[in-house]
Parts: C-alpha cells; structure tokens; sequence
C-alpha cells in the first residue's frame, strides 16, 4: 500500500508532517503505538488515515465534550459522513440508534465513562474493532497535571474489546508521563513509540513583564493594535476574556468575541465559525477554547495571565501558525501572577471535608455543576475508595504546583526559551538560538519584535482585507428583513 | 437563571420553593406535579431541563435575603411588598409561557435543532458556502436534515418556499413581546446570527425568558402543523417524526387506570400487576391530576385498600383544583 497516494486521496496533502507515517505504518501492522507529537503537527490525521484505509470501526476515546464535537465536524467537512460521537450530552433515542448501528460507522468518539457503559462494551464486542484510539493519553497518567481516573479503566476496556492495533497520542508528556501512559495501559513492552520533537520553529516564544494590570491592558492594546491579526488572547478567569473583549471592541473598533466555558452552546458554535471565516479577528478566551480548532492563519497567541504548566503554555500557543509561517506567542508576566496562579491551582480541586462529605452521600451532589464535584464523581464513578482519593488528589496538587514552579522559572530565565521548554519534555533542541526564536529574558520593546518578525502593521487598514469587517452592533430588525438576509 | 426569573413564580399564596426546580428540569413526582399545579407553573414543566440546581438555590437565597420574598410558614414563602414593587419595575424582562405546556408538547429542543439546521443549511447552500460549523451535531438530526435538503434541493425554488412557509409561520406569532423578531433573530445562516447576548441587548429579555419565548413559538409551530400541515408542506416534511405529542400519563399508570375503568377494586389491581398497593395509590394520583376525565366517585367504591391519609389528602386536593 502506498500511504502518499492514500493521503492524497483521502484528505488531498502530498507528503506527511515528522512521526505521522511512522505512526501509520505501525498501526496498519497491527501494532500498540505511542505517538507524541506536538500541537499542531496534525496529530488527528495518525487515526483518521488508518481508520479509513481499515475499513473497519475506529474507536476513538476523548476526554472533553467539545474535543469530540469538534473532531466529529472536522471529519465531516472533509466528506467523511460515518463518524459519530457518543456521549453524556447524546439523547437517549439516538444512542440508542447509534449502539444498535454500530458496525455501519466508520470512526466512534466516545467518552471513557461512555465506554464503560456495559451495553456499550457489548455492542462494541460484537463487531471488529480495528483501531482503538486513546486520545489526550496523557490524562492517564498520574504524574501529568491533566489526570483523568476514568482513563484508567481503559486498560480493562481495551483486553475486552481486543482491538487489531492500538494507538495513544498525545501533545504533551515528559518521558515520565509517557513511561506511566504505557504502564497503565498494560504496554509497556510491547508499544512502540515515536516521539517527534515538540519545538515549533515558525513560533516567536516571547515574555513581557509588566508592573500591574494597567500597564498590562495599555500594552496590550498597543500590541493589537499594530500585531497581524487573527489572534487568541488567553485569560484564567471568564470575568477578564469579557471585560478585555469589551474593552478592545470599545476602544480599537476592532470586532472581538470572547470565548469561556459558561457560554451556551450555541453562542460558542456561533463564535468559532466567526472566528474561522474571518469574521472576528480577535478572541479573548480562557482554556475552554481552541481544542480541535483547525485554523491555519493564527498568527499571534498572546497569554495575558500565564498559564499554569508547561503543558498548557505548549497546547495553547501550538494553536498558531499551523501553516508554518512565522507567528508569535507572547505571555505577560506580573508580579502578582504567581500567587493568583497558585489560587487557581487549589480552587479547581475538593477539599478534604468536601471529599468526605461527597463520599458519605453521593447522591446529594448528582445536580450540582462544581468543576471540584465533578472530579470527584469522576473518582467515585472509577470505584476508587476515600483513601485513595484523599492520597491522589495531594499528589495530583503537588504535582501541579511543582509544574507551576518549573513554568515561573521558565518565565523568568534569562537563556534561550526553546532550549528550556525542549529540556522539559526531555528533547534535544533542533535549532540553535537565532532572531527569530525567543526573546532571551523579557522582551523590552515588543513592536521592535514584531517589525523583525514581519508582523507589525501599521494600522487596521493595513490587515489582512479579510479581516477587516465593521462591528456589528446588535439591533433589532424585522424578521421578514431577517428572512431575506438569510435566503436571498 | 436571574432573580426577576424566579420571582416572576410568586405571588401571595404561599408555596415552597423546591418544586418550582424539579417543575422547570422535569421531575415528574406527585408531589411537584400537585404543587406546579395548584400554584398555576405546571405547564413550566421540563422547561428549563438543564437548569443547575446550584444555580437555582443561589438565585433563591438571593431572593430571601433581599427579602423580595418571605417566609410564611416553614419552608413557605410569600412576595413581600418590596418583591411586589420589584417586580412591577422589570416584567418587561419576563416573558411568561403562553402556548407551551411541558406535558402536552413533543420534544422542542429536537424541533429546534432541526429547524435551525435546516434554515443554515438552506442558507448556506443559497449563499455558496460549503465550510461552516452545523448548529447541531446529533447524528439524527444532520441525518434528517440531510434526507430533507436531498430531496428538495433540485427544486429550484426551494429556498423561496422554506422561506414563504417560515414567513406563514412568523406571520402568526404573537407581536406585543416581538416573537416572529426574536424567532428569527436567533437563526443561523449565512453570515448572519446573533450570540445570546446579543439578543439580550436587543430584546431586553433574560436569557431564561428568551428560551421560555422560544418554547412558545415552537409550540405554535407544532399546533400549525398539527391544524393546517398543507401550508407547511416543506416544514411538515422536516418535523412530521417529531411532533408526536406523547401521552402525558406514564405507560405503567395507563394500564392501572384501564384495570381501573373495568371496574377492578385496587387490591386486584395490585396483585394482578404485582406491584404494591402504594405504587397504584400514585398511578391513580397521576391520572387525576393529568386526565380531566378522571371519575372521582368510582374510586369510592373501588379502593378496598385500608385508608391512607396521604393518598386521601392528596386526591381531595386535586378534587377541589377541578
């Protein structure tokens, strides 16, 4: 079989990104695979190729919601119709249908509580599986910051669905994690891994301090103001990505959305399509945002608090420049950042007298929506006992703080920023320091960074045409008018 | 959920506040369906399905501590004079359900999705474009809608026609709150569509308001397609499989009242169903509060089951509601 030709049957691109044809090759083998590659390099297109060259169900385990809802739409567009998605957000009548049409799909997005469901374990033995897809498999792990209890049944999930080949990706693991990955999958000996380098040359990686948030939001304007657009602004609360959207609408004209996981449905749907045809330049989110977001032409990720790990730093500004011309990733830094990063570390987890009453009386917490109570669901659906949950959950928080350490450091350094962020997932730097590489420390005079870079422009007339679009203010109009606008 | 949302549900009668909840996500026990209906909000039924419960009991403590409402007798509040001027100041942000009744209406929100589709795909299709984001992602629902825009789009004039029968549709909807506006205001198509707080500014609605609005202009669109399908050909073709109304009695509590309507006594009833007495006690109680047709007398000569007062209490209540 000739995988260039596949490729260029299937999706239309002429030759693969580094790691993908190794990863294919092993899968069509029938083989457990590793597969780290970093944001970006077309991680999705290692199952999607095998999967349709098969001919037979791939499975593909997810840990969000949204990933899969967006991975099942990127499917579709490219003129893949049997691809479908199963989870806690499906109705009842449809899941049905799903489960008892099974075989006739080609690729199956499932959540791994979905997975454990036994009618869906039972349906899913009935046919054969040909790639069982461990997705974010970094989430399995202990000692990464994004552990999942529930990926850990998937070991016992995947011996009783005997899939032909197996395959785990992941953007983010240290050699740490990826050695926890495979053990707890039982594949330790028998995986194969491939790890491609996680450095994204075509990204500028640049630190900016800045005394206060005024400072932080008077420069900020500045940089949107002359940066070339489209961009992502990341924020770590909701109430900043809406107060600075607001902000930024108000004072540069410029058309922003902002983007968080309080929004409906529909308004994100809404504002991810804006934000794919160009219709809004800017959008102010927080980490809710951008998983699965295939848009090429980002040219700027800009995080205006810092995130909290290496892992996230990386996911996030990965969304840029996915078509290999030079964009730049810029994180503010101030001094009051690393104590509200250690808040925020401590608030997403349950605290001792919370892990005790929930475990006392589950059932009183079924309807509340607290991101710390759904953790401990997740726990308390995996079967694991108090205990150990009390002792995973000091672990899973020391662990974040120790990543959240190694980040400040990473911020703060005076040498090559590449050179550290390869150190931490244990790789070898491919490029030596250059211009157009980071920043060395803090940088002083940004605008001078973008001119070097080519992405300073002089003013909004000087954007991209397609990205120049007038806000539009909401008023009401009549709906015969609204018909027109719609069909004619 | 906003505090003139919940406030909108009180009045001087006092009542309790929990039922309210389990009334707008869809738990369907005697006992809330008996407080939804004696404090007129049962038609809220399964309105608001997704609704937190954390959200709602903040929006409630909100509610007592600025003493918009007080506590009358445990657990039973009342609209103090303060909530009363309140809410005379922000109605206009209300909109109360007018047509929909949530145990008499098909699934809306499937409705919905499908409509929205349809109308972006249709959109789109008119416009050229091919890329866009679908604004459902259940896999019936695109399925459906595809069968639908296959088997019109050769037509060339298809596009007209949806939009005639959605003008016809439109055309009927109440005007003093903006329905048709609304209605149309929260479409996606091409390079048109409004995020949610959008529409708030544009509406001066809460956003729990302008779903309730909604649930009423889908409820109007199914009794147009019900009454009159010939003037919505094309709609009709897109919603006849979801706009089957299921009976609001549940099925287990339909074979009750049938053994029931022969004339059996409950014990029978009860051992013939193996089920035990109390369960045919609150099937019996679901029947009277749903289905008007309910005989109260017979059930004097048929209950040979000893006395229960809480059965007894709460049929006479549903008795005097009649």
């Amino acid at each position: 079989m000739n995988l260039e030709q596949e490729l260029a049957h299937y999706f239309g691109f002429k030759t693969f990104h580094p790691g993908q044809k190794a990863i294919i090759e092993h899968a069509l083998k029938g083989d457990a695979v590793l597969g780290v590659l970093p944001t970006g390099s077309g991680k999705s297109l290692c199952y999607q190729l095998p999967g349709l060259v098969m001919h037979r169900l791939t499975v593909i385990v997810s840990p969000l919601i949204s990933l899969m809802q967006d991975q099942v739409i990127q499917l579709r567009q490219q003129g893949q119709s049997k691809v479908v998605a199963l989870n806690s957000t499906v109705r009842k009548a449809e899941q049905t249908y799903i489960l008892q049409h099974v075989k006739d799909f080609d690729f199956l997005f499932v959540s791994p509580e979905t997975l454990g469901r036994s009618d869906v374990l039972l349906a899913l033995k009935q046919i054969s599986i040909g790639l069982f897809v461990i997705d974010e498999a970094h989430c399995i792990s202990q000692w990464g910051v994004d552990f999942r209890p529930s990926y850990l049944q998937l070991r016992h999930y995947r011996q009783i669905l005997k899939p032909y080949s197996t395959l785990m990706l992941t953007a983010t693991a240290t050699p740490k994690v990826q050695a926890d990955i495979l053990d707890k999958l039982g594949l330790i000996k028998q995986a194969v891994r491939i790890i491609t380098n996680v450095d994204r040359p075509n990204i500028f990686l640049d630190t900016v301090k800045v005394a206060d948030d005024e400072q932080r939001q008077q420069l900020l304007q500045t940089i949107i103001k002359h940066i070339t657009w489209p961009g992502i602004i990341y924020f770590s609360s909701r109430q900043a990505a809406e107060e600075v959207a607001l902000q930024l609408q108000q004072t540069l004209h410029i058309p922003t959305a902002f983007y968080h996981g309080a929004l409906s449905n529909r308004d994100r749907q809404l504002i991810q399509q804006r934000f794919m045809t160009n219709q809004i330049p800017i959008i102010c989110a927080t980490n809710a945002f951008g998983m699965g977001i295939n848009k090429k032409n980002i040219r700027f990720v800009i995080h205006y608090h810092a995130p909290s790990s290496f892992e996230s730093y990386l996911q996030e500004f990965g969304r840029a420049g996915r078509d290999g011309k030079q964009s730049i990733a810029i994180t503010f830094i101030t001094p009051a950042d690393a104590g509200l990063q250690a808040n925020l570390l401590a608030s997403g987890l349950p605290s001792t007298s919370m892990i005790q009453m929930f475990y006392n009386e589950p059932r009183l917490f079924a309807h509340t929506d607290d991101q710390a109570l759904e953790l401990l669901r997740d726990f308390y659906s995996s079967g694991l006992e108090m205990t150990q949950v009390q002792q995973m959950l000091t672990a899973k928080y020391q662990e974040k703080q120790a990543a959240l350490t190694e980040f400040q450091r990473y911020l703060s350094a005076a040498t090559c920023k590449r050179q550290l962020l390869s150190d931490y997932f244990g790789q070898k730097a491919v490029h030596s320091h250059d211009d157009t590489c980071c920043c060395l420390g803090q940088d002083e005079a940004v605008l001078t960074t973008l001119k070097k870079l080519n992405l300073y422009q002089r003013d909004s007339t000087q954007q991209p045409r397609s990205l120049q679009k007038a806000i539009e203010t909401p008023k009401v109009v009549h709906w015969q008018q609204t018909l027109k606008q719609l069909f004619e | 959920m906003d505090k003139i949302d919940l406030l909108s549900f009180f009045n001087q009668q006092p009542q309790r506040i929990k039922p309210i909840f389990y009334v707008l996500i869809g738990k369907r026990t005697i006992s809330n369906l008996l407080a939804g209906r004696r404090n007129h909000y049962l038609n809220y039924f399964r309105a608001a399905p997704t609704l937190a419960q954390t959200t709602f009991n903040r929006t409630a403590d909100v509610l007592i501590q600025e003493a918009l409402i007080t506590e009358t007798a445990p657990e039973n509040y009342i609209l103090t004079v303060k909530g009363k001027q309140y809410w005379q100041d922000k109605r206009a942000y209300v909109y109360r359900l007018k047509k929909y009744d949530g145990l008499f209406v098909p699934d809306l929100d499937v409705i919905d999705q499908l409509l929205g589709l349809a109308v972006q795909v249709t959109s789109n299709f008119v416009h050229g474009q091919t890329h866009y984001i679908p604004v459902s992602n259940a896999w019936l629902v695109q399925r459906r809608v595809q069968h639908w825009f296959r088997h019109y789009k050769r037509n060339p004039d298809f596009a007209q026609q949806f939009m005639t029968e959605l003008a016809f549709w439109l055309a009927q909807l109440p005007t003093a709150q903006a329905n048709a506006d609304y209605m149309a205001a929260t479409f996606q198509g091409y390079q048109v569509g409004w995020s949610d707080l959008a529409l708030t500014d544009m509406f001066g609605l809460t956003p729990l308001s302008q779903h309730f609005m909604r649930l009423d202009n889908l409820t109007n669109l199914v009794q147009l397609l019900k009454q009159k399908q010939q003037a919505l050909p094309m709609i009709y073709m897109l919603l006849k499989q979801a706009i089957y109304t299921p009976n609001p009695i549940s099925i287990s509590a339909q074979k009750t009242w049938l053994l029931f309507g022969q004339g059996y006594p409950l014990s029978r009833i009860a051992a013939r169903r193996h089920l035990k007495p109390s369960t045919i006690r609150e099937h019996l109680l679901e029947v009277a509060l749903l289905n008007d047709q309910f005989d109260f007398k017979r059930l004097i000569s048929q209950d040979d089951l000893p006395a229960s007062a809480y059965f007894t209490e709460r049929m006479k209540s549903i008795q005097e509601m009649e």
